[in-house]
């Protein structure tokens, strides 16, 4: 992927560069708003990083002008201010995800991940059946079966194996989860949501079936049929 | 508030020093008044005894007299007819002839106890009850005359102590009148000032004494304790105000050194041990971070300055959503969270009655104890949401400040999971929607958060 960092921080700007690089993507960094304006809308970028506080150009003001312009790449927007209200505004002025500094380079990666394949035609089906290995799931009769057999689930851990499905191969963090099935933003700083997947793993991965749901150290799970 | 529920009512507890000043006055009082009157009342006697003998020796005089003139026949004509003018209704005649008989008098025999001698004064007290003063006085014939006056003094006693005990009564209880009215004045100030410093220590920071017109100790003392308080708010908001300047400072090095940590991290092999150590360190840094974000909120949330948005919502959904993502951790724990939600619509920052709600179930989950009891519901035209544990509470002390950032119950569990600001934070978030939040002691802790179901503004319009 390629990537435009918009990041005023020298600090923080290598650390992302060398995050994104060292994932594989290329990057470019711009560390001040009109630059990442600039190179926003003349280059064909696959998805922007960007900083909420900028000298000269607002990140926000960035957002909706590449909007207006019709870009419709992916874009997360990072903020130090770490408040739910200026997720609301992030989100409002056309960002597509938002991630409160400090954040993991894996929590920034599997979120770029997301937001690479949902625009990217790689989006799943809207189909009424997720498959993933021997593990289906009937979105419209709400059941699951792995290896034919039917496996009760309560809403919310349906709701988290969906989630998981549709983002099969992918690494998910924690607080992905919790937003997607929770509604809720913000960072789970206890292992509230690892007791879930657990659950889940546990009603899911019979003994003697392949274990479909991996723990990916220091970022998150992944639902997968190969394991880390 | 009545002055009763402030400082306990002083006639209630004998070492009050309103109760001993209730008493001691009256009393003090009554026997300053005795220890000047009771040797009046002496004198008194005295004079009256005085009277009572020069009268009585006038009479013998004036009988010895008669008697010396013109006989005994004389002298028992004149007793007879003293007694029978009744000009003095208590005098007291008797004359005895020299071998005892009665000759005269009102008196049937001679008085026992009173002397045979001559010139004999004597006191005695007769079958009536009453003092008899007299003298005898023996004629030269070996008569015996008695003269004596039934004595005035016990009735002007008499009269005189029943006045003392009433003046006495009187004294006691206008003194006491007096000194309750003054004491209960009193106490009534110092019960308002004591209710004061209790709201203070409750958490009403910017609450104070009250000062009146008057300037007198009562009030320069208020003032003085007000000048205290200002000082002490002072010096509270100066702490927190460094406290998130230095949250605020310390963020930019501090996720500098998080991300060189996960770059080290992402740069060392997982077999490697150094791998685990840079694991831990980067786990603390961030947890550092966290702390420093939640200070930064709370102190945004106590500023006034939060922004989000009011949107009507359901609290008891949003419990139902906290409980449903926290019950397979408390059950990891063996323990339930059980709960009792009717609908309460309200508009909130449902992301932040949220993080109410988890900071509260995580305050339960790991320093309670026991089952966990969810309540969501409407009382009094309030939105009341209680979360309580069955483990062994906080100490009486502690409950008003297990709110307070920082504030750890038991120092000796520092190091503990969880940041210290939680309770804090719940606390910010509940006056950030105009409510208010309480915590009490109910076989474990129970912390109650009662929202106005409208909003200040709202409900004046």
């Amino acid at each position: 992927m390629k990537i435009l960092i918009v990041e005023d921080d020298a600090e923080q700007g290598r650390y992302l560069q060398k995050g994104l690089r060292e994932a594989g993507h290329i990057t470019q960094l711009a560390d001040n708003g009109r630059d990442g304006l600039f190179l926003g809308t003349t280059e064909n970028f696959d998805a922007i990083v960007l900083d909420r506080m900028l000298p000269q150009v607002d990140g926000l003001t960035i957002l909706r002008t590449l909007r207006a312009s019709g870009k419709d790449l992916p874009i997360i927007v990072l903020s130090a201010l770490g408040e739910v209200d200026e997720r609301i505004e992030g989100l409002r002025a056309g960002g597509d995800d938002y991630l409160v500094k400090p954040f993991s380079i894996s929590e920034l990666l599997a979120r770029l991940d997301a937001l690479q394949r949902r625009s990217g035609g790689a989006k799943p089906a809207e189909a009424a059946l997720l498959r993933v290995g021997d593990l289906e799931m009937n979105l419209l009769r709400r059941t699951v079966r792995r290896a034919g057999r039917e496996i009760a689930l309560k809403p919310k851990a349906f709701a988290l194996l969906e989630y998981l499905m549709r983002h099969a191969d992918q690494v998910v963090t924690r607080s992905m989860l919790l937003e997607a099935v929770w509604d809720y933003h913000f960072d789970p700083q206890t292992n509230v949501i690892d007791v879930h997947v657990s659950n889940l793993r546990a009603a899911i991965d019979a003994p003697g079936l392949p274990a479909l749901i991996h723990t990916v150290r220091g970022a998150g799970y992944r639902l997968g049929l190969r394991g880390e | 508030m009545t002055a009763g529920q402030d400082l306990p009512d002083p006639m209630r507890i004998p070492a009050s020093p309103f109760y001993r000043f209730a008493i001691a006055l009256p009393l003090a009082v009554a026997c300053i008044v005795g220890a000047v009157f009771y040797p009046l009342l002496r004198d008194a006697e005295r004079h009256i005894r005085a009277e009572v003998r020069a009268a009585i020796e006038q009479e013998i005089l004036a009988l010895d007299a008669r008697f010396h003139d013109h006989g005994l026949e004389a002298l028992r004509r004149e007793v007879d007819a003293r007694i029978r003018s009744a000009v003095d209704a208590d005098a007291i005649y008797l004359l005895l002839g020299g071998d005892g008989t009665r000759l005269a008098g009102n008196l049937a025999a001679w008085p026992e106890g009173a002397p045979a001698s001559d010139a004999k004064w004597f006191r005695l007290k007769d079958a009536g009850g009453h003092y008899i003063e007299g003298e005898v006085f023996v004629l030269f014939g070996g008569e015996r005359l008695l003269v004596g006056r039934r004595s005035p003094l016990a009735a002007f006693r008499g009269s005189m102590i029943n006045r003392m005990w009433w003046s006495a009564t009187l004294i006691i209880l206008v003194s006491g009148l007096l000194t309750w009215v003054f004491m209960a004045h009193l106490h009534r100030r110092l019960s308002s000032m004591a209710a004061a410093a209790r709201r203070i220590q409750e958490g009403a920071l910017s609450d104070r004494l009250h000062v009146g017109a008057g300037g007198d100790e009562l009030d320069e003392l208020a003032l003085r304790f007000n000048q205290a308080f200002d000082e002490i708010a002072r010096r509270i908001e100066s702490t927190q105000h460094v406290s998130t300047a230095l949250a605020h400072d310390m963020r930019r090095p501090l996720t500098a050194l998080h991300n060189a940590l996960e770059e080290a991290l992402a740069e060392t092999p997982r077999d490697d041990p150094l791998h685990q150590r840079l694991e831990a360190l980067a786990g603390q840094t961030a947890e550092q971070l966290h702390t420093f974000a939640a200070l930064l909120r709370l102190a945004r949330l106590e500023a006034g300055a939060w922004q989000g948005e009011r949107i009507e919502c359901d609290l008891a959904e949003i419990a139902a959503d906290a409980i449903e993502l926290y019950a397979p951790l408390a059950e990891r724990h063996g323990r339930t969270i059980s709960a009792r939600l009717s609908p309460t619509r309200l508009a909130v920052d449902r992301a932040l009655v949220f993080q109410l709600l988890q900071n509260l179930l995580e305050n339960a989950l790991h320093h309670g104890g026991g089952n966990i009891e969810v309540t969501v519901g409407e009382r009094q035209a309030a939105a009341c949401i209680t979360v309580r544990d069955h483990g062994t509470g906080v100490p009486e002390a502690a409950l008003a400040r297990i709110f307070e950032r920082f504030y750890q119950v038991d120092a000796s569990r520092s190091g503990d999971s969880g940041s210290g600001i939680g309770l804090a934070l719940v606390k910010g978030i509940t006056q950030a929607h105009a409510g208010q939040v309480r915590a009490s002691n109910r076989g474990g802790l129970e912390i109650e958060v009662v929202l106005p179901l409208k909003p200040p503004a709202a409900a004046a319009a």
